[in-house]
């Protein structure tokens, strides 16, 4: 590859100006003291399983300046949902967690919509309830939530609803590779665990917030803070309220944070829009925040591996159950996509069953990684728990599995740019794994270092378009419908077209947000912007280079071929030291092909042919993802043995992303990972009681804050380049690896502590405390008298 | 009942109505159109709403706007650097990639003016302490706290 002048340099944010001078609009900012704005609230099931006898209204729209009371005899009656059709969009007989929606009032002040609110009588007939996954599974659970589930309808992956073990159950995944008994046979050692992972929130800055706008010509005009203007907006509210896509129009500004949130205020916004005709404005509490986001999908993971004496693995089986909560929501995808994970070793024997429950908890749905955090956190203390056992390194062991360049992963699918080995290394290296620690152990604290190996693959079935239009000024606008959810998009994607048109970043304007105005996209999830609207806008900019030299050809005397545009010139080929401006090509008055006021558009749509599901009994395919960004973390802890409290005095993490269009960036995202992998290790937990979060405030609930995390000294992230060869300019997504290994890096980290293996998450004191406790009776009973 | 409220906001003497219950962060937003100032929990656990009241950084989710009165109330809108430009933790916060989603960035940069106005030199121990009542979701803090001693840094240079 040729020199690249742009791409590869840590340009400053294009939203940097905007964003420290308090002048970036996010959809909470829309619409700010707008007069005839309504303002929309939305009353929540106190229980976590009722039955609703009645519902009064009266009162209620008796208060001043109330517009509309709208409950269940209000909305569709067809059920709704992401992946299964199981919701009301206002609850029509019965309630299933404690939040899920009952009635929207809209009125003309927040304080008239409270009061009215208050005054809503609901009579409720209170239901038994579960709440625990594995009770819920059970064939015979006497609490059936959607006793209806089998005639719901699937909007995808419909096979994931066959072979359900339970009324409860709404998915089975399944993976096969080669014959898991024949594998445990061959191994010279099994281990065998089980782990669980916590409840946690996205705690995004922003809360929920939209505006609904009815136009006169019967559109609806919805801007919100949920990302993706076509599938996220768009497309749901058009299912929703059995609307043609040309009379939504999605929108989105600024996002203030995502991490795979969809707390979808925009919904009960668009309810009240088009029941009273009038916009609406919807912006939710924290507290509504943490109930409506659809939390990060718990996890009960019960793993088994084999393996040989020399460390190679024959054989790993997998059973998950996943606590998805009231409603399907996103969680058959999140389960199904769990399971890319895995392909990061060689093993021949391989067996996944995952389930996907309802219970009557609050849904859950994406968060960063889209369910691979969750089997990391088991699969990566496996590892180590392998490495003690064979009296092996845990890096060798790591090593001697990993897949190679080329090798059929155990998915069937052929691995490419396959960075995690040097990933490996550099962390290793980078906290002097088998070294001293920075500091020595004392009798109370122990020092210790851990690390983990984990990777987030890109979906494969998406697709992105692109427009360019390159104005006479020099100027180009990058049109694209992903979204700026504070990853830095924009940037990213202003230095791809900056460097195929050869023009300075600076002259690439990047416009967003707007389903009337940019072409389709799926939005930001996957990690998939980079690779997908880059490609996209890539092939944009190639067309309207075509179209530069085809335009220029008869002024300049020269075939289209024979002429290349670049940096806002046209040069013959033969002859590159004679040009000619591209903004000649709008000159009035000369022989030009361009009528004065025209401009040159390009366009360009990415996608991959040949992906497949997956077969259906197997999960066998041969492209069934894009790419894979892998991430290794090590770390270095100190354990206060008498406190239970976990301090991570060092960070490192490599993660291969391709190529680093913008270094910078790249960083920012791990470093983010970081943060929010510490978080989730030691601290953040939705507590439930019987459905109800007893911790939904930003006190009470463990994101880290600047004091908890190492010192900027103490914080390394590498960037590796495993070129993808389907990326533009090489580079992968990289945004959601950046979290995937943190939580069982820091267990390994506390094993090698204190020789305490904690498999539930968060390792919060008190189960840090507990197990220290058990450990010592352990002891105390094995040194006891012979 | 409303009541009047007088008070400076960047500088200019402002007058607003406001309920007694309002609070100034709202009261910012939804009266003076000042979006700069966000409110991400309302009870007064993240900073995002952070404001300058009198020069020193407040929550101003957590004041009543009433309680403002006659006081100067300085946003992120409003804040300036000597030459009326870019404060330098502005400039700093986007030199050194100290800003992602942007939800927290108004509060960051004003607690941080806030700290570096009471001691200039900090450590970045003194920064994270000093900051730690703010929260970001996004950054992890390093480049944040990198900026400000950057900042700081400036800002000295600037006074010599
Ligand atoms: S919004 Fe005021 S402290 Fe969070
Ligand atoms: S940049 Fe998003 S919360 Fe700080």
């Amino acid at each position: 590859m040729s020199e690249l002048s742009v791409v590869g340099k840590n340009v400053i944010r294009l939203d940097a100006l905007e964003k420290v001078t308090g002048t970036a609009l996010y959809a909470a900012d829309e619409a700010l003291g707008e007069p005839g704005m309504l303002h929309g609230k939305v009353l929540w099931s106190p229980h976590a399983h009722a039955r609703i006898i009645s519902i009064d209204i009266s009162r209620a729209k008796k208060v001043p300046g109330v517009e509309a009371v709208l409950t269940g005899k209000d909305v569709p009656e067809a059920r709704v949902g992401s992946c299964v059709d199981d919701q009301h969009m206002l609850a029509r007989e019965k309630v299933r967690f404690v939040g899920d929606a009952v009635a929207v009032v809209a009125a003309r002040t927040l304080e008239a919509a409270e009061e009215a609110l208050a005054l809503i009588k609901v009579k409720y007939e209170v239901l038994p309830a579960v709440f625990d996954a594995e009770e819920a599974m059970r064939p015979d659970c006497p609490v059936v939530l959607h006793p209806g589930l089998s005639g719901y309808k699937r909007n995808m992956y419909p096979y994931l609803g066959n072979d359900l073990p339970g009324p409860n159950v709404h998915t089975h995944h399944k993976v096969r590779r080669g014959n898991v008994e024949e594998g445990f046979r061959q191994a010279d050692l099994i281990v065998e665990n089980r782990f669980s992972t916590a409840r946690i929130s996205h705690c995004q800055l922003e809360p929920a917030s939209s505006v609904a706008r009815p136009n006169v010509d019967g559109t609806l005009v919805i801007s919100t803070s949920t990302k993706s203007v076509y599938t996220g907006v768009q497309a749901e509210v058009c299912r929703f309220f059995g609307l043609p896509p040309s009379k939504v129009r999605g929108v989105t500004h600024y996002i203030g944070g995502n991490f795979g949130s969809a707390p979808r205020a925009h919904i009960f916004a668009a309810l009240a829009a088009i029941r009273t005709g009038r916009p609406v404005k919807v912006v939710f509490s924290r507290e509504e925040c943490f109930f409506r986001d659809l939390n990060r999908l718990p996890m009960v993971i019960y793993l088994k591996d084999g393996v040989k004496k020399d460390g190679t693995l024959v054989a790993r089986q997998i059973k998950l159950i996943c606590n998805c909560g009231a409603y399907a929501q996103i969680t058959p995808l999140v389960i199904r996509n769990g399971s890319f994970g895995s392909s990061q070793y060689r093993i021949p024997n391989f067996r996944w069953d995952a389930y996907g429950v309802y219970t009557n908890e609050p849904p859950s749905g994406a968060f960063r990684g889209f369910g691979n955090a969750q089997p990391f956190w088991a699969m990566e203390q496996h590892m180590d728990i392998i490495a003690e056992k064979l009296r092996m390194d845990p890096v060798e062991l790591r090593q001697k599995n990993l897949i190679a360049e080329g090798e059929e992963n155990l998915r069937g699918e052929k691995t490419h740019s396959m960075g995690a080995a040097e990933c490996l290394d550099k962390v290793a290296q980078w906290i002097g794994w088998g070294r001293p620690t920075s500091q020595p152990s004392s009798n109370t604290v122990k020092v210790a270092k851990g690390f983990a190996l984990a990777n987030k693959y890109t979906q494969v079935d998406t697709i992105a378009s692109a427009l360019v239009r390159f104005n006479k000024d020099g100027f180009v606008d990058v049109f694209h419908g992903s979204d700026e959810i504070g990853q830095g998009s924009q940037t990213v994607l202003a230095q791809i077209a900056a460097e195929e048109l050869g023009v300075p970043v600076e002259k690439i304007k990047v416009i967003w947000g707007d389903s009337a105005r940019v072409p389709y996209d799926h939005g930001a999830i996957s990690s998939r912007t980079t690779m997908f609207v880059g490609n996209a806008i890539r092939a944009a900019c190639q067309d309207v280079k075509r179209l530069i030299c085809a335009t220029a050809s008869p002024v300049m005397g020269a075939a289209p071929e024979d002429l290349e545009a670049r940096g806002g010139q046209i040069y013959f080929r033969s002859n590159p030291s004679k040009s000619m401006p591209v903004s000649d090509l709008f000159l009035p008055g000369r022989a030009t092909c361009l009528p004065h006021d025209a401009e040159l558009l390009g366009q360009g749509t990415f996608f991959y042919k040949g992906y497949s599901d997956g077969d259906p009994e197997t999960g066998q395919g041969t492209r069934l993802t894009a790419s894979y960004c892998y991430t290794a973390h090590a770390v270095e802890v100190a354990v206060d043995t008498e406190t239970g409290e976990v301090k991570v005095l060092r960070f490192c993490s490599a993660t291969d992303v391709g190529r680093a269009i913008n270094p910078k960036l790249c960083e920012a995202q791990s470093e983010g990972g970081i943060a929010q992998g510490i978080g989730s290790a030691l601290y953040e937990e939705m507590l439930l009681d019987r459905g109800r979060v007893l911790n939904c405030n930003f006190h009470d609930y463990g994101m880290p804050r600047m004091t908890e995390l190492p010192g900027n000294h103490d914080l390394k992230c590498f960037l590796v380049e495993a070129n993808h060869r389907e990326g533009p300019f090489g580079a992968k997504g990289m945004g959601e690896g950046a979290m995937t290994p943190s939580a069982p890096a820091i267990a390994n980290a506390i094993y090698n502590a204190t020789g305490v293996r904690l498999m539930d998450l968060p390792m919060s004191p008190e189960r840090l405390l507990r197990a220290l406790k058990a450990q010592n009776k352990e002891a105390g009973h094995k040194s006891g008298p012979l | 009942m409303k009541q009047r409220v007088t008070l400076n906001i960047n500088g200019t003497e402002e007058e607003v109505y406001a309920e007694p219950w309002w609070s100034l962060a709202q009261v910012l937003r939804e009266e003076f159109g000042l979006g700069g100032t966000k409110i991400a929990c309302n009870t007064g656990d993240c900073g995002a709403c952070t404001v300058l009241l009198d020069g020193k950084a407040v929550r101003s989710c957590l004041i009543l706007a009433v309680k403002a009165q006659g006081r100067k109330v300085v946003t992120i809108e409003g804040l300036r650097g000597k030459d009326g430009g870019l404060h330098p933790l502005q400039q700093a916060f986007m030199e050194h990639f100290a800003v992602q989603c942007g939800y927290c960035t108004p509060g960051m940069i004003l607690t941080a003016k806030s700290l570096l106005d009471e001691n200039p030199a900090p450590t970045e121990e003194e920064v994270r302490e000093g900051m730690s009542g703010n929260l970001c979701r996004c950054t992890g803090y390093a480049k944040i706290v990198e900026a400000v001693m950057a900042a700081s840094a400036r800002m000295r240079g600037e006074h010599r």
